[in-house]
Order: structure tokens, then sequence, then C-alpha cells
């Protein structure tokens, strides 16, 4: 039984790992976020919490590969803050993982819908 | 706030350490991202901040390891952009020091791109040295024998198979197995390199 959870909790982890380039292209699709509003939107949003070790160097992978473009921006108070924004390239891979998510999601959701009558 | 500025100084320092190989404007500009995030957590958070630096780093996750994510993306990226032997072995030795899978795709790159240099260079110097460079045949069932290079045996003890061919069979093999062990790594890398760290 235990077992059987490690291993729900393992599959959990990758689903969500394998979510996470999405999401975050996703929450920059309205405008640009620094590095912590980025990761209370993924954690109120879309329920990812992760840690802000691991989006950073996601967000520089992005910036490498030019999804998202970054610049430094003085704040009224306290320290610079340094925000990220899609660039034409990350609104159309958004787009298109977007695409790819909502199409396999629904019908996933229609193999589910048994699973999850019969268990009521 | 003392202490806690020391703790972050002593985080940020095991950072920098990890991200070596990185330009010196990429650490600068990645270390003041994460001395923001931590400052900013610090100022939000309810306790003193000299207790709540332990919970706010803990959250962060090993230095050594964010460096290590930081480098091997890099590393991947550059080697994607530049695509030469030499900047793809580099990234994967990084890589065999991480992991496992990391040491065995940076072996069989290896020995591909060794291959692959070996065919050339066999091709390059067949010109100039004729009768001292081939593919090499011994048909001897307690000794058998095939090998592209240099004769080193005894003279009548191995056959050259392959003769001016080896000049275009040599360039060809040489290209190919050095083209395909790119294509490898990069598959590799691109593949692997979540579950890597």
């Amino acid at each position: 039984m235990a077992a059987d959870h490690d291993a729900v909790d393992k599959w959990e982890v990758q689903l969500r790992k394998g979510c996470l380039e999405l999401a975050i292209l996703a929450s920059l699709w309205s405008g640009r976020l620094y590095g912590l509003e980025l990761l209370r939107i993924l954690e109120n949003e879309s329920d990812l919490v992760i840690s802000a070790g691991t989006v950073y160097p996601l967000l520089s992978r992005l910036r490498s590969e030019d999804l998202v473009d970054a610049e430094w921006v003085e704040a009224d108070l306290g320290h610079p803050r340094k925000y990220y924004r899609l660039t034409p390239a990350g609104r159309r891979r958004a787009v298109a993982m977007a695409r790819i998510w909502s199409r396999f999601s629904a019908k996933l959701d229609g193999l589910l819908r048994a699973v999850l009558k019969e268990e009521r | 706030m003392t202490g806690a500025s020391g703790k972050i100084d002593s985080y940020l320092r095991r950072v920098r350490a990890g991200l070596r190989g990185l330009p010196d404007p990429e650490v600068t500009d990645i270390l003041n991202e994460l001395r923001g995030h931590i400052v900013e957590r610090l100022e939000l958070a309810s306790g003193p901040p000299d207790v709540a630096i332990e919970s706010v780093l803990e959250s962060f996750g090993r230095a050594e390891q964010i460096a290590a994510l930081y480098v091997a993306d890099n590393l991947v990226s550059r080697a994607e952009s530049s695509r030469t032997p030499w900047t793809i072995l580099r990234s994967l030795f990084y890589w065999s020091t991480l992991s496992i899978i990391g040491f065995l795709v940076f072996m069989i790159c290896l020995v591909g791109y060794g291959f692959g240099l070996c065919f050339f260079l066999a091709a390059l110097v067949k010109p100039i040295h004729p009768e001292g460079v081939g593919l090499w045949y011994r048909n001897d069932p307690a000794n058998f024998s095939l090998h592209v290079g240099g004769f080193s045996g005894t003279a009548g003890q191995e056959r050259e198979l392959l003769g001016w061919w080896l000049v275009p069979v040599g360039c060809s093999l040489g290209g190919g197995t050095i083209l395909l062990t790119t294509h490898f790594a990069l598959w590799s890398l691109r593949r692997l390199r979540h579950p890597m760290l």
C-alpha cells in the first residue's frame, strides 16, 4: 500500500515537472512578472508549488532559448527586480503547447469519467 | 539582519562556486536575482530575519544543486548552438560528473568522436604514407584482427583491404561517425538533462 502511494507521488511529481514550462509561459501571457510574483501565481492559480531554486534556472533556460526576455527594473522601494516577459517565439510556443494540452486533457477527461464514476 | 546577511552571503558564495565556467556578467546577474528574491522573502516574513532566513534558504534548495541546474542548462544551450565536438564533449563531461547516465553518454560520445577522428586521420595520412596506413586484416583464427591505421606487425602477417579507397571511405565514415555522435549527444542532452539533476 505504501509502495502504491510512493509510485503515485512520484508520478505526480513528474506530471507537475512536465507542466512547469507551459505554466510559466501561460503565467507570463498577460504581461511581465518578476520571479517572486511568478512563483505566487503558479502556487495560487495552478497548484504548482515549486521551489525558487527550480524556477530561476528554468527561467534562465527559457531566456537562452529566446522564449522570454528579461530586464532589470528599479523598484520605488527596495532593490531592483528582474522582470520577465514573453518574446514572440515564447507566445508561439505557449499557444502550441496550450493547444496540445487542451486537446490531450479533453480526451483524457473522457476516459477518466468512467474511473471517477466507479470510484464514487 | 547581520546574521541573516552573513547566511545569505555564505549561501550565495556556494552558488557562485558552483557556477564556475559561466561568464562573469552572467554569474553576477544570477546572484543579484537570487539575492533580491531572498531579501524580499525576508522582508515579507513575519518573524525576525535571523530566524526566517533558515526557512527562506531551505525553500530555495541546496546551493550546489541550483548552481548545477544553471550550469547544465547553459552548457546544453552552448552545445546546441555551437555543435562542435569540443563544446559538446565539455558539456557531456560536466554532465558525467553529475550522473551515471551522463557518464555513459560521455563515454559513448568519446568513443564515437575517437573513431571518427581515426577514420579521418587514416584518410589524410594515406597519401603521405601509402604503404603504412590502411584497413588491415589478419585471417588467423588464433589471432584475428581488423583495424584502421598504421601497420605495426611483421611483414606478411596482415593484408591491406582498401588500398586508395581508404581516402573516400575514411572521409565518409569519419564524417558520418562524427555527425551521428553529435546527433546522439544533442539528443541525449535534450532528452535527459532534466532527470539528470
